[in-house]
């Protein structure tokens, strides 16, 4: 007896797997040169300490601002310290840092902006002023105030970038469900015996999730812009720590004397890392909302 | 079986326009309405834009708040019930709205939404609620390939009968039908229509059947109630209503839907003329005499009310 | 005044993925001062058709073939520069959703008076005069002309639309489906708006809808449309006492729907764009079709003075 399956789920991504899915939607050449370099430097992230790379701690006063050669592959920095283990090692701190601040962030920050997009009233008022305030006060006074009051570890640092991005996530949920509080489906949701809090999480949210994806690289870009900031006046992250932002920063004044390695290549890092994340946000929303 | 399914008792709905400036203004989008419905009938709520037909049913379905009146089912005052207690009674009665496309979740599949919609029947697994699914397909006559399609991927039609499986899977007794064809063309009007009157008669629901259409009500509806800016303007069964209309607004309904050209030129003379204008109620007199081509001065100043001739209602003094 | 002429438009619409066949060789005439209605389901192409007059195509359109004749002009080959001095001034186009069509931070007197300014070269002042007449002469009076959409019902967006429309006594003015979402008794308002106006101007009308009730209402000459061709075409009587296709027939019985047990309606649905099949496209829905219908495609040809049917069996 023939039986018909029938599945809720989205029809195409039956029959195909996700990956032949993802390069559908997507090309090819985005999905796998994506995926690609992800693996390369989650690769290079776990394995970078077993790695015939040179110390990036060293650091070496006879060997500075070398340029690329076959010894340092990417030079040598101010300190003598090798660029390219430098780079490498790095992975593990800013992309760390900075994905799980951002995560952290976006948690927070549509929770409050759903509950508060669809509550309405007095929540609302509060989120909006609470948001004001948060990103009216000046970053880097903020982030130095919590590091001396708190103490100066990696765990306070992702709070700080995690907690700015709180607001910017929540403004955006909030702009995204308070129209939609009136919208038919919604509506229709209740009809159906949906409780309100079933509303904001099963119907309104998956609508935030378009935005919060495009939002997403960019915040991990600031992350690690921030995290540079602080490193460069001594606090968070301190040198000789490998961190991308602080080596750029270590770095730019010597561009100017024409020595670019120390913070070209860095600098470059960043640029590809959010690119990956960037597609990856694409991809994972041609995945759960195609045609959105 | 005498007590009424739905007895709405005089219900008052208020609405407040903020302009600029604190300058409000309110009217009644619900006017003192009151209505009976018995089991298994199906009432023909007729009117336009403005005349609280789709208020009452939000009123009814315990979305929107009464600011007066009752309304009873089955005994029980359900009007401006708190959302908890209302729940279990959200199995009775359902709606289908007007708009299909905009009455679906955009993220979700269509598959997923009935099934949302049946987060109320803890009685099913989740198995069961798949199998459910595809029977509420079939009753809809529409084929199970389209659970797993969104909504913008179907055409209107169907998509407004995935609605109607939607208000399906509870399992009502009562669904109110907000303009169901409207957003439809008229060729496939018929199809709903007969698929609506098919399910009524297996399943024995009762309908409010909205429309402006005056020709759909009269192959659905049993009763029927004619509503303008908030107040019944007339009542009657069926054949009566549409062989002996008594209200000028009921006749002018007729005109602009059941005649055709030569008889509308004939009738020209005496078609509505301007628009409803929600808050631009004087506050007495006869609400349609602005728009009314037999007005007297009387419309305009004595405030009309209903009265029953022959067992049916009218709010006109010139009947 | 002057006749629209549209021989063999077929337009193609590319998705990157896939083609629609939007038109499929649509061929008719609009005489001057006539009033022409075009009748069809949703997705029939009778917007495409208004679209392609305007040449507002979406960019991924293409017309593959076919010429658009206004009196001896082809619209097809004009560049966009010389389409501009013809749309809103030769030619008209009425909108479906008013309200959405109104640009929100204009009020209904600007809308009007820019038509003014930008075609005939008024001064500020002189168009904002001749806009509030004309908006009188709709129905608006000179109080309620400042208002902005958001503050105008349907109804009220549907006649600034017109007097936009109208401002420059256009030639030919295409109506679509201008009474959707309307009340109904305001739709025999916009209906009568638009006959009153379109013969005190004496320009051609082209009405757009689902509905051939409607269009019977005031036009002489109805065009029926299938799957991006016509079906049928000819004068109302010809079309409302005898029509020939077997789908305008299904058309009327679900206008005149008589009171009885069943709701008279067209089963099926109207079918997929991208697919071109061999022979009638109305065959999967049509009572009468047999296996020359499914193998061989009907043209159109004349089946009295002025009627014409592209069906093999054309019922009497």
């Amino acid at each position: 007896m023939k039986t018909i399956t029938v599945s809720t789920e989205i029809y195409r991504s039956r029959n195909k797997g996700w990956f032949r899915q993802l390069c559908f939607l997507n090309g090819t050449w985005n999905v796998v040169s994506t995926w690609i370099v992800l693996g390369v430097f989650i690769a290079l992230a776990l394995a970078a300490d077993i790695l015939p790379l040179q110390n990036p701690l060293a650091v070496n006063a006879s060997e500075i601002l070398q340029p690329p050669s076959s010894n340092h592959w990417f030079g040598t920095d101010p300190w003598g310290m090798d660029v390219f283990s430098r780079t490498i090692f790095a992975i593990r701190v800013d992309f760390l840092l900075a994905v799980s601040s951002v995560i952290l962030g976006i948690v927070a920050g549509v929770l409050l902006g759903a509950v508060a997009g669809f509550f309405g009233g007095f929540l609302d008022d509060l989120l909006t002023r609470f948001a004001e305030v948060i990103q009216g006060f000046p970053q880097m006074l903020f982030g130095m105030a919590v590091l001396a009051l708190l103490g100066n570890n990696a765990i306070n640092l992702i709070f700080i970038c995690a907690f700015y991005n709180v607001p910017v996530y929540a403004r955006l949920v909030r702009s995204v469900v308070s129209p939609l509080r009136e919208a038919d489906f919604v509506q229709a949701a209740r009809v159906s015996g949906n409780t309100s809090l079933m509303i904001v999480f099963r119907h309104l949210i998956p609508n935030t999730l378009v935005p919060v994806f495009s939002q997403f690289p960019l915040s991990c870009a600031w992350a690690i812009q921030i995290v540079a900031g602080l490193s460069f006046i001594g606090l968070g992250i301190r040198v000789p720590t490998p961190e991308w932002g602080s080596m750029i920063n270590l770095g730019a004044n010597y561009i100017v004397f024409g020595k670019w390695w120390p913070s070209v290549f860095p600098g470059l890092a960043i640029v590809i890392s959010v690119w990956v994340l960037n597609n990856l946000g694409n991809q994972l929303k041609s995945v759960f909302f195609t045609g959105i | 079986m005498n007590t009424p399914f739905i007895k709405i008792e005089d219900a008052v709905k208020i609405f407040t326009l903020h302009g600029l400036a604190f300058r409000r203004k309110s009217f009644f989008a619900i006017d003192h309405v009151s209505m009976e419905i018995k089991q298994g009938q199906t009432i023909g709520l007729v009117g336009e834009s403005g005349s609280g037909k789709s208020t009452l049913g939000r009123c009814i379905l315990s979305l929107l708040r009464l600011d007066g009146g009752k309304i009873i089912f089955r005994g029980l005052k359900i009007h401006n019930m708190k959302a908890r207690e209302f729940r279990p009674l959200r199995r009775e009665l359902q709606m289908v709205f007007q708009s299909p496309k905009t009455s679906f979740n955009p993220s979700m599949t269509i598959g997923q939404s009935i099934i949302n919609a049946m987060c109320l029947r803890t009685d099913l697994s989740k198995k069961a609620k798949l199998e459910y699914l595809i029977e509420l397909l079939n009753q809809v006559q529409l084929s199970p390939l389209f659970a797993g399609k969104f909504p913008w991927e179907v055409s209107g039609g169907e998509l407004q009968r995935a609605g109607l499986a939607r208000a399906l899977a509870v399992q009502p007794k009562f669904i109110f039908l907000d303009e169901p064809t409207s957003a439809l063309d008229i060729s496939i009007r018929g199809q709903i229509v007969n698929l609506l009157l098919d399910i009524q008669e297996r399943n024995k629901l009762t309908y409010i059947f909205v429309s402006h259409d005056l020709q759909l009500i009269r192959y659905v509806a049993d009763y029927i109630y004619v509503m303008y800016m908030g107040q019944i303007m007339e009542s009657g069964k069926r054949e009566e209503l549409f062989s002996y209309p008594l209200h000028p607004y009921t006749r002018a309904l007729l005109r602009a839907t059941l005649l055709g050209r030569e008889e509308r030129r004939q009738a020209r003379l005496q078609s509505l003329k301007g628009e409803v204008i929600a808050y631009d109620w004087s506050g007495k007199g006869c609400k349609l005499a602005p728009r009314c081509a037999e007005a007297t001065p009387k419309c305009f100043e004595e405030t009309q009310f209903l009265h029953t001739i022959n067992g049916r209602q009218v709010r006109c003094w010139r009947v | 005044m002057t006749d629209l002429n549209i021989q063999d438009l077929q337009v193609n619409i590319n998705t990157g993925q896939e083609t629609y066949y939007v038109l499929r060789g649509v061929t008719f005439k609009v005489p001057a001062g006539a009033k022409l209605g075009l009748v069809g389901e949703s997705g029939c192409g009778k917007s495409m058709t208004a679209a392609s007059i305007m040449r507002l195509l979406p960019k991924n359109a293409t017309i593959v073939k076919g010429q658009i004749l206004l009196d001896q002009l082809n619209l097809i080959n004009l560049s966009e520069k010389e389409m501009r001095q013809i749309r809103g001034k030769r030619i008209t186009l009425i909108f479906q959703d008013a309200a959405s069509a109104l640009n929100p931070l204009c009020s209904a007197v600007q809308h009007v008076a820019d038509v003014y300014a930008r075609h005939i070269s008024l001064s500020r002042k002189e168009s904002l005069h001749h806009a509030y007449e004309l908006l009188a002469k709709t129905g608006i009076p000179k109080h309620l002309a400042h208002n902005y959409p958001h503050e105008l019902s349907g109804g009220m967006s549907q006649r600034v639309m017109i007097a936009m429309a109208l401002g420059c006594s256009p030639e030919i003015l295409i109506a679509d489906e201008p009474t959707t979402g309307l009340d109904v008794t305001i739709q025999t308002q916009v209906v009568e708006l638009i006959e009153r106006t379109v013969e005190e101007i004496g320009s051609s009308l082209i009405f757009i809808s689902h509905d051939i009730g409607l269009v019977s209402e005031i036009c002489d000459r109805i065009v029926v449309m299938y799957a991006g061709k016509i079906v049928e075409a000819g004068n109302r009587e010809q079309i409302i006492s005898g029509p020939g296709h077997p789908y305008t027939t299904a058309l009327l019985h679900s206008f005149r729907a008589q009171p009885g047990k069943r709701m008279p309606f067209i089963p099926g649905r109207v079918p997929d764009l991208r697919i071109r099949q061999e022979g009638c496209s109305f065959a999967p829905r049509c009572s009468l079709a047999d296996n020359q219908c499914w193998h061989s495609e009907p043209k159109l040809s004349e089946i009295s003075p002025g009627h014409e049917v592209a069906c093999f069996h054309m019922d009497k």
